[in-house]
C-alpha cells in the first residue's frame, strides 16, 4: 500500500505542468521561482491531510498554489517590468514571443496580479462556479471579469501583432 | 485569436522539469516555512529571547541596587518588560494559529492582511512598553555598575527619579513614531500589496 507521502508525490508529478505555470506567470527571476516552488509544495503537504477528494486534486492544487504564490511574494521592481513595457511602449515586443502562445503568456503576464488568476482558470477550463469558489467571489463578479480581462488581453495581442 | 487553444499550446515540457525530480519534492516539504508570517513568529521567538534575558538582568539589578528609587525605578522597568513578554506571548500564538492555505484566494489574503496589522499593533505596543525604558535602563545600569565602594554615585534622589520619568513619558511619542516608521519599511510594500489584490478581488467591475 502507499504511504501518503508517496502518493503525495505521485500526485505533485502528475499535476507539476500546474504548479509550473503558475509560478511562471508571476515570477520571472529564477532564484525566486524556485523559493516559491520549494514553499508550495510544503504548504500543498501541510494541507494534504485536509485534501478529502471532494475536488479534482486539480482544483485543490490550483487553490494551494494561487494562495502561496499571492501571499508569499514580496513583488520587487523587476516583477514589473512586462506589464510596464506592455502599457508604456506599444511597439515592444520581446524576441521570445515566436507564436501566438507566447504572446498570450507574455499579454496575461501584463496583467494585474489577481486578473491573472482569474484568466488562467478560466483558460484552464474552469467553469464560472468553480472559478468563483477558488477565488472567493460571486460567479456573476467572475462572469464580468472575465468578459472584461478577454477584451484587455484582445488589445494587448493586437499590440504584438496577434490580433484577429 | 482562439484563446483556449493558443494557451493549451503553451510549451509544457519545460514546467516539468524542476517537480519530476522527487528528491527536490521531498527536500521542500521538509524545510521550515518562509511564508512572511512564518518569519514573524521566528523573529518573535527570538525576541521573547531577549526579552526573557532582559527581565532576568533587571531582577538581579534589584539585587545589587542599594537604593530604594534605582529598586522602584528598576521595579517599573520590569513590569513593562513582563506586559511586553505577555503581549509578545500572546501575538505569536496568534500568529501560529492554524488556517487553511486550500480555502479561497480572498479569504486567504485577508487573513494574512488581518494578521499582518495585528502584528503591527503588536509592534506599537511593545514600542510603549519597550523603547522608552531601554534607555533608562541603560542609564540606570551604567550608574550601578560604575559604582565602587571609594566612589558613590548619587542616583538615589528625587532629581534623578524625576528626570528619569519625565525621559520616559517624553520617550513614548518618540518610540512610537520609530516604530511606526520601521513598520512600513518593512511590510509597508507587502501589505499594500494584499490590500491592491484584496480591493481588485472585491471590486465590481
Amino acid at each position: 500500500m502507499q504511504s501518503s507521502q508517496d502518493q503525495f508525490v505521485s500526485l505533485i508529478q502528475e499535476h507539476s505542468g500546474i504548479i509550473y505555470k503558475i509560478i511562471n506567470l508571476y515570477v520571472d527571476d529564477q532564484e525566486e521561482r524556485r523559493d516559491i516552488h520549494q514553499e508550495v509544495l510544503l504548504q500543498a503537504w501541510k494541507s494534504f491531510t485536509r485534501f478529502e477528494g471532494k475536488s479534482k486534486f486539480s482544483t485543490w492544487l490550483y487553490r494551494v498554489v494561487l494562495n502561496t504564490v499571492l501571499t508569499f511574494r514580496r513583488k520587487s521592481s523587476s516583477a514589473h517590468n512586462s506589464r510596464e513595457l506592455m502599457e508604456g511602449d506599444i511597439s515592444y515586443k520581446p524576441a521570445s514571443i515566436k507564436d501566438e502562445s507566447d504572446a498570450l503568456l507574455f499579454a496575461v503576464k501584463s496583467l494585474p496580479e489577481v486578473d491573472r488568476s482569474i484568466i488562467t482558470l478560466h483558460l484552464e477550463g474552469y467553469a464560472n462556479t468553480e472559478v468563483s469558489e477558488i477565488l472567493g467571489i460571486s460567479s456573476n463578479h467572475v462572469g464580468v471579469k472575465i468578459h472584461r480581462i478577454k477584451k484587455v488581453l484582445e488589445e494587448k495581442l493586437k499590440k504584438l501583432g496577434y490580433g484577429s | 485569436m482562439d484563446l483556449k487553444s493558443a494557451w493549451k499550446n503553451i510549451d509544457d515540457q519545460k514546467r516539468k522539469e524542476v517537480f519530476e525530480d522527487r528528491g527536490f519534492i521531498l527536500d521542500a516539504i521538509r524545510r521550515d516555512s518562509k511564508t512572511p508570517l512564518d518569519k514573524l513568529v521566528r523573529n518573535l521567538k527570538i525576541k521573547i529571547i531577549w526579552i526573557s534575558l532582559f527581565i532576568l538582568l533587571f531582577i538581579t539589578m534589584i539585587f545589587i541596587s542599594k537604593y530604594l528609587l534605582v529598586d522602584v525605578m528598576i521595579g517599573i522597568l520590569t513590569l513593562a518588560y513582563i506586559l511586553a513578554l505577555v503581549t509578545t506571548l500572546q501575538e505569536r500564538k496568534m500568529l501560529m494559529s492554524k488556517y487553511d492555505i486550500d480555502g479561497n484566494l480572498l479569504g486567504t489574503l485577508k487573513l494574512f492582511y488581518n494578521r499582518m496589522i495585528k502584528y503591527h499593533k503588536y509592534e506599537l505596543k511593545v514600542a510603549v512598553y519597550i523603547l522608552p525604558f531601554s534607555v533608562a535602563t541603560g542609564f540606570i545600569f551604567g550608574f550601578l555598575l560604575a559604582e565602587t565602594p571609594e566612589k558613590t554615585l548619587n542616583i538615589n534622589n528625587w532629581w534623578f527619579f524625576t528626570v528619569m520619568v519625565v525621559y520616559m513619558i517624553l520617550a513614548i511619542p518618540i518610540g512610537l513614531l520609530l516604530s511606526e516608521k520601521m513598520i512600513k519599511k518593512t511590510h509597508g510594500k507587502y501589505l499594500d500589496q494584499l490590500e491592491a489584490n484584496i480591493n481588485l478581488l472585491e471590486k465590481e467591475d
